[in-house]
């Protein structure tokens, strides 16, 4: 005998029989939009995933080529004539060499002044220590004191752009705005520059720059320079001891708007004969 | 009449049946591309961040001073899981490689291991796994390539200043990995 419970169950909420079907698809329906979120979820999760972690790695491998560099340069010796160089496999004893540091200080002791000797060495060493990551990324080295810029290296490289309407390709900094990305492309012809710059330490051009290029890696450093700063004969009294920075960063190869790029002051290096 | 569309306890799911097969195929299919995707990723952050470790032992300060201190470093080292080949170029040679014809990657980095600069007679190169080394004491060019074609490596480079007999001249670590 059906108790009153059960018949008031089968009554109002059993479903009738042909309805049992319809509710078991519902269900199932219900299942598939789960399990889709579900899906959509992987394959999100799928595709972003180490995104941050490869980022960080790259980031890691810059920083650690850039503190290296900056080490290398530190160390190394040059010949006190820029136009030699240190043949390795055949070494010539009666060459001249000197630390590069210290063929820098002696050199900005006398009048504060690098000769376009020691620049030109600067310029040498920097361009073997980064020849590894030369053809992509540009870079710059700085040795600057309160007052000024000791010495600014600039690598750069070359881009090309096309204004809107033309079909010819004209250097970047020539005061043409390329219409589109597409448009700027890397001069094939001379894909690199070098150049020694000399701006003014107010208005921290080096950092607006940066703002410029997008990230980039830095690796700096502190160096003592000493200056005969007096007048008297005995020169070892009269000197003074100036701290200067000294500092590499490097990004990736990107164009430089013409407002940044002229108060920078640069002058271009002829680049040949730099490579040993 | 009551029984009418009534298919019995098993024939009445069997519509139901078909999104929730559907559902599962789809679920366990991207959990396994999911799963892949991720160990795939993590073993290639793994092998980068071990390379890093390879490259951070051997060049130290930055300052390769004797062949001595290169092999103490060399030997010092335990990497589970990975082999590779290092060795110090020369700046001139690097210049001398990247400058040259050859413009795919492969046969540059193997004439870079070709090129492992020596000091007092001993190369400054660092190697696991390449079977040649048991009876050859260089790193056979021909086998770098082999390796390098068939698997997929990692490749670090880092400026170091190398002493020689009369100065500091610079020269780049090269360290290249790839799985055991």
């Amino acid at each position: 005998m059906e108790s009153l419970n059960a018949q008031r169950y089968r009554k109002f909420f059993a479903p009738p029989r042909a309805s049992r079907g319809q509710a078991a698809v519902t269900d199932a329906l219900f299942l598939l939009v789960i399990i889709s979120s579900l899906t959509g979820f992987l394959f999100i999760f799928a595709s972003n995933y180490g995104k941050g972690i490869s980022d960080q790695v790259t980031r890691n491998d810059s920083f650690e080529f850039v503190s290296s560099a900056l080490k290398t340069l530190m160390y190394q010796s040059v010949t006190r004539d820029a136009a030699l160089f240190i043949d390795v496999q055949h070494p010539n004893p009666d060459l001249e060499v000197d630390y590069l540091m210290a063929l820098l200080k002696e050199d900005f002791a006398d009048d504060g002044i690098l000769t376009p000797n020691t620049q030109r060495n600067m310029a040498k060493s920097l361009y073997a220590v980064m020849r590894p990551v030369a053809d992509t990324q540009d870079y710059l080295f700085t040795i600057t004191t309160a007052q000024e810029t000791v010495l600014m290296v600039i690598w750069r490289t070359r881009f090309l752009v096309q204004a809107e309407g033309s079909t010819a390709y004209v250097p970047y900094n020539e005061g043409v705005d390329p219409a589109r990305f597409q448009n700027v492309k890397p001069d094939e012809d001379e894909p690199h520059e070098m150049f020694y710059c000399k701006p003014s330490v107010a208005g921290n051009p080096i950092q607006k720059l940066f703002l410029q290029v997008g990230t980039a890696t830095q690796a700096q450093g502190l160096i003592s320079m000493v200056q005969f700063c007096g007048t008297s004969f005995l020169l070892a009294q009269d000197t003074c001891e100036l701290r200067a920075g000294v500092l590499l960063a490097t990004w990736t190869a990107t164009p430089i708007p013409e407002a940044e790029w002229q108060s920078l002051k640069c002058e271009k290096i002829d680049l040949s004969g730099i490579a040993n | 009449m009551g029984n009418r569309g009534y298919l019995g306890p098993i024939g009445d799911d069997i519509p139901s049946l078909i999104p929730i097969l559907v559902g599962l195929v789809t679920f366990f299919s991207a959990f396994t591309f999911t799963l892949n995707e991720y160990n795939t990723r993590s073993s290639s952050f793994n092998a980068d961040r071990d390379t890093l470790v390879i490259a951070n032992a051997l060049k130290g300060d930055s300052y390769i001073a004797t062949p001595a201190e290169w092999n103490i470093a060399c030997r010092g080292l335990r990497v589970r899981g990975l082999n590779y080949a290092s060795g110090i170029v020369e700046s001139s040679e690097w210049e001398r490689i990247a400058t040259s014809a050859e413009e795919e990657e492969i046969p540059r980095l193997a004439e870079m291991v070709d090129h492992f600069h020596s000091l007092e007679g001993t190369s400054l190169q660092c190697a696991i796994g390449l079977p040649s080394l048991e009876e050859n004491p260089l790193i056979l060019k021909e086998e770098m390539v082999d390796i390098l074609e068939n698997r997929p490596f990692v490749v670090l480079a880092f400026p170091v200043a190398l002493q020689v007999e009369y100065a500091v001249v610079p020269a780049t670590l090269v360290v290249i990995t790839w799985k055991a």
